[in-house]
């Protein structure tokens, strides 16, 4: 049944004015129901979008004259419904949520890539990775990343994504590793996150979400959540975006979540900042947009290192990238002069899978070591290594001695095994 | 022109940064590996400077096990690692002052242990000075087969060449 329009004039044959009567009578069968608000619609009249927040579930809308007024969501297999905005002065009741938040620094601590960087198009591995655990994935250009040390929403800090010229859309995702995405699965789930946007105008970035192929490996992952609006973001404005959802069952085998910021980053002067984010079953509460979500699950912050831990680790200073300059928290061994040896470098945190090892020497140079040889005090850089690192396990590696010259081998490292 | 190498291990180095992969289905720059090589590419082969390290390590390590190995001298075995060979020299060296008459040098039969944890006396000078003289042309020996071997290996133009060096071979029966 059509939408509907309400004539203001009946003039016309009868057969006219009969097809007019049967138009306004479907605009108040419908509710005026549809995929954009009534072309003629009137102040304070209401409508239903049947395409907003999405998958199921339609907003009801009140057109005040200058813009729609969000009031409820209902979602029509479940027949839930779910009150936006304040009734008789209180606040909807945030859901109540269940365990810790499934992903991974939410509270943007974690910084194993440095504290800046850019991020190419198509990025794979520990290119795509910001903030850890959050991979940026911009499209038409490189976009620029960095650490703010300012947060929201209880979350200390944040990740800041930057566009450029040619840039035509940014996400920001995470993969939750399958053991942890388990208690999501099969669940009504709760995410939130808190955006900044510094875009020039309101944005309205969109969440899709997806599940593994098989357990954590994100080769042929499968759809769950269609790309769906979150709130809108004002400009230069703080917006908490939440959403309520229910997860498919085979989240068990991992599960996805990304963020489109859309095509609004055509500029380094345009920006987003992401904080607080938090993915929590949330048993009960509606689908659809959450206008209050529960407080954030922010962890500690050891917590939230050793869990980043699991996923990438290097042996820098968290937020020093790896390549840098310095002989600070490399690992080796020393020898004795005219001997060949190994040594072994242990994870804190055993990790998620075999990990890809990359390694430099104190002065930043790729696939090199350092050493202090026996008979002085003195860094000596920019060596080969007799034995790259060998034996990678989830716990640690194997590496000897520099090639050629008898004396001790230092390096840094960086362990990569998220799912990107 | 290929984007991975390979390494002596089951290791893999990815060319444009340096990062070895390991073989681990669930870590995906593995199975982008595995992808690059179901589509029929081919990895570059071993590093021949890491080829030739890695014998001559070899040569090293099998030149400590010859020292430890040691000498027979006497019916008996006797090690020649350096810490053996520096004890061997020192007593050598006292015993040559006793005989020639050089300082204040005493001497007292010396009690030397085997390779077979048993306790040889040398009860006269002379005789420990041709035990010495045993284990210095048995340390040259080995020592002139390691330098062979590794300036063999270092000189290796090809894997082929390198491949063909026999280090099991050649070595002095002591």
């Amino acid at each position: 049944m059509s939408q509907g329009v309400i004539p203001l004039s009946a003039s016309g044959s009868g057969s006219a004015v009969r097809a007019k009567i049967d138009a306004a009578l479907q605009r108040l069968q419908t509710k005026g129901s549809g995929t954009s608000r009534p072309a003629d619609i009137a102040a304070y009249e209401d409508w239903i979008d049947t395409d907003t927040p999405g998958a199921g579930v339609v907003t009801w809308y009140l057109w005040d004259g200058t813009q729609d007024i969000p009031l409820a969501t209902f979602n029509t297999s479940t027949h839930a419904v779910n009150w936006l905005g304040t009734i008789n002065g209180l606040t909807p009741s945030a859901p109540t949520a269940v365990g810790v938040s499934r992903l991974r620094n939410g509270t943007f601590v974690a910084w194993p890539g440095g504290t800046s960087g850019t991020i190419a198009t198509s990025p794979t591995g520990s290119a795509a990775i910001a903030a850890a655990g959050w991979a940026v994935i911009p499209t038409g250009a490189s976009v620029t990343w960095a650490q703010v040390t300012a947060g929201k929403n209880g979350a200390p800090q944040s990740l800041k994504v930057t566009g450029a010229a040619s840039v035509t859309d940014v996400v920001i995702g995470q993969r939750i590793e399958s053991v942890d995405a388990a208690p999501l699965a099969g669940q009504t789930c709760t995410f939130q996150a808190a955006i900044y946007n510094n875009t020039g105008g309101s944005i309205t970035p969109t969440i899709a979400t997806r599940y593994a192929g098989t357990a954590d490996n994100w080769t042929s992952p499968v759809a769950d959540l269609a790309a769906t609006n979150l709130q809108a973001c004002a400009n230069a404005a703080w917006t908490i975006v939440s959403y309520t959802l229910a997860v498919h069952a085979n989240a068990i085998l991992g599960y996805e979540i990304k963020l489109d910021f859309g095509n609004n980053f055509s500029t380094n002067g345009k920006y987003v900042q992401i904080s607080a984010a938090d993915l929590r079953a949330t048993p009960g509460a509606t689908t659809g947009l959450s206008s209050s979500p529960p407080a954030p699950d922010l962890p500690d912050m050891a917590t939230a290192l050793a869990k980043c831990a699991r996923y990438q680790q290097t042996s820098y200073e968290n937020g020093t990238a790896p390549g840098a300059a310095t002989p600070v928290g490399m690992v080796g061994a020393a020898t004795d002069y005219g001997q060949i040896g190994t040594t072994a470098a242990i994870f804190p945190v055993p990790m998620c899978a075999t990990p890809t090892v990359s390694y430099w020497d104190g002065a930043g140079n790729a696939s090199k070591c350092s050493y202090n040889a026996s008979n002085s005090s003195a860094w000596v850089d920019n060596n080969a290594i007799t034995f790259a690192p060998f034996n990678i396990g989830k716990r640690g590696f194997t590496f000897g001695t520099v090639n050629g010259v008898a004396a001790s081998a230092y390096i840094h490292f960086r362990a990569y095994a998220d799912f990107w | 022109m290929s984007e991975y190498r390979l390494t002596l291990g089951v290791e893999v180095v990815r060319l444009d940064d340096g990062a070895i992969l390991s073989p681990d289905e669930t870590n995906p720059d593995w199975r982008r590996y595995q992808a690059w090589l179901a589509d029929g590419s081919t990895p570059d082969p071993v590093d021949l400077d890491l080829l030739i390290a890695a014998k001559v390590a070899a040569v090293e390590a099998l030149y400590e096990a010859k020292s430890l190995e040691g000498f027979t001298h006497g019916g008996k075995r006797f090690e020649l690692d350096e810490g053996s060979q520096g004890k061997i020299g020192d007593l050598a060296t006292a015993s040559g002052f006793f005989v020639l008459g050089v300082g204040d040098v005493t001497w007292d039969p010396i009690p030397f242990v085997t390779a077979g944890n048993e306790v040889h006396v040398f009860t006269t000078p002379a005789a420990f000075i041709a035990f010495a003289n045993s284990a210095k042309l048995a340390s040259q020996a080995i020592f002139a087969r390691r330098y062979v071997l590794k300036t063999a290996c270092r000189a290796a133009a090809t894997a082929e060449v390198l491949h063909a060096i026999d280090i099991e071979a050649g070595w002095p029966d002591l």
